[in-house]
């Protein structure tokens, strides 16, 4: 995978192949305290309150779900040992057995009922599980370790959402709200790692479950420290107060890689910025695309396909990435980075041509160009950066851009009014496949059953909305891909419709104790992470 | 003075109101936080429920009579983000701010202080006039740099104190405290010096200048001819007439101290209450914001209160005024 060729990355796989061999071998290093810095804390620690991946990812240790994701956010075998689906969409899940909650009790089929029930029952959740179930239509345990799951049609990512899904225990659950779990009350699952204590937004502690059914987990204990500030998240690693830190900043990549009692650890991540462009209004939005006198034009120029193709041939993404970004980042093809499910290989980055570019626009009929607005929020750094880049390219090639950020919280209301036509955004596969990309930025917008829900520029092709609809009901794999690959050339090498900029890496730091591996999903915890030998 | 107190208290009234509704009025106009907290797949239907439910889509006057409505029975309300009870989350952080606030406060008073007054009745001196240099450098050096400075020099070149967090605390009455531990103060010491330093300076120079005015008035040579000890003249007589402006400015920059924190304690990964405004005020949390902004201007007019009691205490003029 070329995706994964910085040396820096085929480093630290070597290193976690030797450290998962020298483990195969030899006697698990035990007995080890691990510290982490974290960027940021989650919003909770009820597992069903908040479907965002840091929370999943926190509890994630104390809790399981039937399958798990690893670091390429595939899924996997977890509570559920295996599965097994007929035609018209039953599902047979055969539970693992031996396995206890951290209270002694045993974990049965019917606590995966009682959690089932428990997500529609968080009615304050600003973001709730209920999405991850969406595709069932009913569950019941048949007995004590098999549970028969009954989908809407085809579902081929249920094993992939029931991740998300952490199981707790029935005799624990019953009657805890929210707030119980925060105390650490309710906080018993089945998890490699047990919950200790927890000050909200601060420091939350866990410590090795010696019964887990699994290999034995690789800290003795774990404290988790939310440091936001980057330069004190740093501060902290070099002088020792802890062992690993996410979210390393760019700028200083050098010191720690210089530093020999220091390892980097990163990987490309599933998310994507991209430039999403109004082609639904005839009439440009006031004020966004301007002749050069600055008055409206009376036709929205973006809904031609080669005023598209030009502003995304009029960007250098490898020297945005370089230069711009700092190489903290990809050239992106598409809409998922390299190597998820539904990736197009045949898609190339598009190669940077300005004199192409200006003959384009000229063909299209703005051989003078004219004046666009492009937008984004300025809460994310590497985006106030790219967007100052991406307006030069374009002014070079003829269509003056003007910049405007602000704050995520401004930001985002008014994209959902449409005050915005040339908007820099970005999305993360968070399921690790792509028909929940083309579905949410590039699916047609309807709101009653949740497709395009983030398609903010309205783009709208009901070819590709076809496909994907196709593809979700697709169980065969191979025949799936192939629907989402040709679906993602549509969007992005025919239509333009949205244009891809760049796959951000993500990046971690630790010392010589600690071997990391980077996840792809951008999340910290300590199953990622093992000792050095 | 009773009924001065009363007076404040009740005048402090209108304040509050007037700024609870320009607080709540003002994230209402940014827009719905739903729209920012829901998951980017969420559907129209369950961001509309979510808002109903919160009752988000009702128009402003009813939503601000609401929430009016639960803080006058003592409820802050629950945290859009967390669920949790507005009151729980702030009385979590607030003892860490203050904390790092008082203590800042007497490093800055308490260095500042003696230091200036010395350097005030010995203006020539060598001592003096480094102390005014160094002073100047205190006021300009920017709060993060100097607490980035301190981080690398004293937890990362030369690591003689740790880099971040409260370390051990002590609980009493379900209240989180870090300077009852050893551990703890050391964690203090950083974000409080940090804090601290541009106060120090600040106190330097208010008693120089105050001493070597007050020094040559009359009254203080009159003490000399009675033949009074010099410590005498300096803490008892002259010391006195200086302290009225300190304590102006002592109470002005508590408040000053407090919500200057924000910084430090971003530095210093310090889990207090300026964090979690900012935080909240990112995620558009309205409740968490409200509340903060109340709590906040309740101290500044307590703190105004207690200074303006420091006066008559110490100044026999504006006893008579208001008795007058």
């Amino acid at each position: 995978m070329s995706f994964l060729d910085s040396s820096r990355m085929y480093l630290a796989r070597t290193a976690t192949s030797l450290v998962l061999l020298a483990a195969l071998g030899a006697a698990p290093v035990l007995a080890q305290e691990l510290v982490m810095g974290m960027a940021s804390a989650p919003t909770s620690i009820d597992p069903h309150f908040h479907a965002n991946s840091s929370n999943i990812s926190m509890t994630g240790q104390v809790f399981e779900g039937l399958t798990w994701k690893d670091e390429f956010m595939q899924p996997h075998a977890s509570l559920a040992e295996s599965w097994d689906v007929t035609e018209d969409g039953v599902w047979t899940f055969h539970l693992r057995q031996g396995v206890t909650f951290h209270n002694g009790e045993p974990f049965t089929a019917d606590d995966v009922v009682f959690t089932f029930d428990r997500l529609p029952t968080i009615t304050d959740s600003p973001s709730p599980f209920t999405a991850r179930l969406a595709d069932i239509e009913s569950y019941r345990a048949i007995d004590e370790h098999t549970l028969e799951v009954v989908t809407k049609g085809a579902a081929p990512n249920l094993p992939i959402n029931l991740a998300d899904v952490q199981i707790v225990s029935r005799a624990v659950g019953e009657g805890k709200t929210t707030d119980d779990y925060v105390t650490g009350e309710a906080m018993i699952g089945t998890g490699p790692y047990k919950f200790v204590s927890a000050r909200i937004g601060e420091v939350y502690e866990f410590a090795r479950n010696d019964d887990y059914w699994g290999e034995t987990p690789a800290w003795e204990t774990v404290t988790q420290r939310v440091i936001g500030s980057d330069p004190a998240r740093v501060a902290a690693l070099l002088s020792g107060d802890v062992d690993l830190i996410s979210d390393v900043p760019v700028t200083d990549f050098s010191t720690i890689e210089a530093n020999p009692d220091m390892r980097l650890w990163s990987t490309g991540t599933s998310s994507i910025a991209f430039i999403a462009i109004d082609v639904e209004h005839e009439k440009p939005i006031p004020g966004q695309a301007t002749d050069l006198a600055g008055n409206d034009l009376p036709v929205n120029p973006m809904l031609d396909q080669r005023v598209r193709h030009a502003l995304s041939m009029a960007i250098d993404r490898v020297g945005l990435v370089e230069r711009g970004l700092s190489n903290d980042a990809y050239p992106a093809s598409q809409l998922v980075p390299e190597g998820m499910f539904g990736f197009n290989p045949d898609i190339p980055v598009e190669p940077f041509d300005l004199e192409g570019a200006k003959a384009l626009l000229a063909e299209a009929g703005y051989p003078d160009g004219f004046k666009v607005v492009l937008s984004t929020s300025n809460d994310d750094t590497m985006r106030a950066r790219s967007i100052q880049a991406v307006a030069q390219m374009w002014t070079r090639a003829g269509v003056q851009t003007t910049v405007e950020t602000m704050p995520h919280a401004v930001f985002i209301p008014k994209t959902n009014d449409f005050e915005y036509a040339h908007m820099i955004h970005s999305w993360g596969t968070s399921t690790g496949e792509a028909a929940y990309t083309l579905r949410g930025i590039a699916g047609t917008r309807d709101h009653e059953h949740g497709i395009g829900t983030s398609n903010r520029g309205r783009y709208s092709n009901p070819e590709v909305d076809a496909m994907v609809t196709e593809a979700s009901s697709t169980v065969d794999d191979a025949a799936r891909e192939e629907l989402l690959r040709r679906a993602m050339a549509i969007v992005v090498a025919e239509d333009y419709g949205l244009i891809p900029l760049y796959n951000r890496k993500a990046t971690w730091a630790s010392n010589a104790s600690v071997v990391y591996t980077p996840s792809r999903a951008n999340v910290s915890n300590a199953l990622f992470a093992r000792p050095a030998e | 003075m009773t009924e001065m107190i009363i007076r404040r208290l009740l005048q402090s009234v209108v304040t509050l109101l007037v700024l609870s509704f320009i607080t709540f009025a003002g994230i209402y106009l940014i827009g719905n936080p739903m729209e920012v907290l829901a998951d980017e797949s969420a559907t129209a239907a369950q961001i509309q429920a979510a808002t109903e439910r919160l009752g988000l889509d009702q128009p402003l006057w009813v939503q601000y009579w609401h929430y009016m409505e639960r803080l006058f029975a003592g409820d802050f309300g629950r945290s859009y983000v967390t669920s949790l009870p507005v009151s729980t989350m702030i009385l979590q952080r607030l003892p860490a701010t203050l904390e790092m606030t008082v203590i800042s406060l007497l490093i800055s008073v308490g260095i500042g202080l003696p230091l200036g007054v010395v350097a005030g009745v010995f203006p020539k001196s060598r001592w003096s006039r480094g102390g005014s240099v160094l002073s100047v450098l205190g006021f300009s050096l920017p709060n993060f740099w100097f607490g980035l400075m301190l981080l690398l020099c004293l937890a990362v070149w030369f690591p003689i104190l740790p880099a971040i967090g409260r370390g051990q605390t002590v609980e009493v009455n379900g209240v989180a405290w870090s300077f009852l531990t050893r551990d703890g103060l050391a964690h203090l010491a950083m974000p409080a010096l940090t804090l601290a330093i541009g106060n120090m300076a600040l106190m330097f120079r208010l008693a120089k200048s105050g001493m070597q005015e007050v020094m040559l008035l009359d009254y203080i040579k009159l003490a000399r001819i009675k033949g009074l000890p010099s410590r005498r003249i300096v803490v008892v007589h002259a010391l006195r007439n200086v302290m009225i402006p300190i304590i102006t400015i002592i109470g002005l920059e508590i408040g000053g101290l407090i919500a200057g924190s924000i910084i430090t304690e971003t530095v210093f990964a310090w889990p207090g209450i300026g964090k979690l405004l900012i935080d909240s005020i990112n995620m558009l949390d309205r409740p968490v914001v409200v509340a903060y902004m109340l709590i906040f201007t309740f101290t500044f007019v307590l703190i105004n209160l207690i200074v303006d009691i420091c006066y008559i205490v110490l100044d026999p003029r504006t006893r008579e005024a208001l008795q007058g």
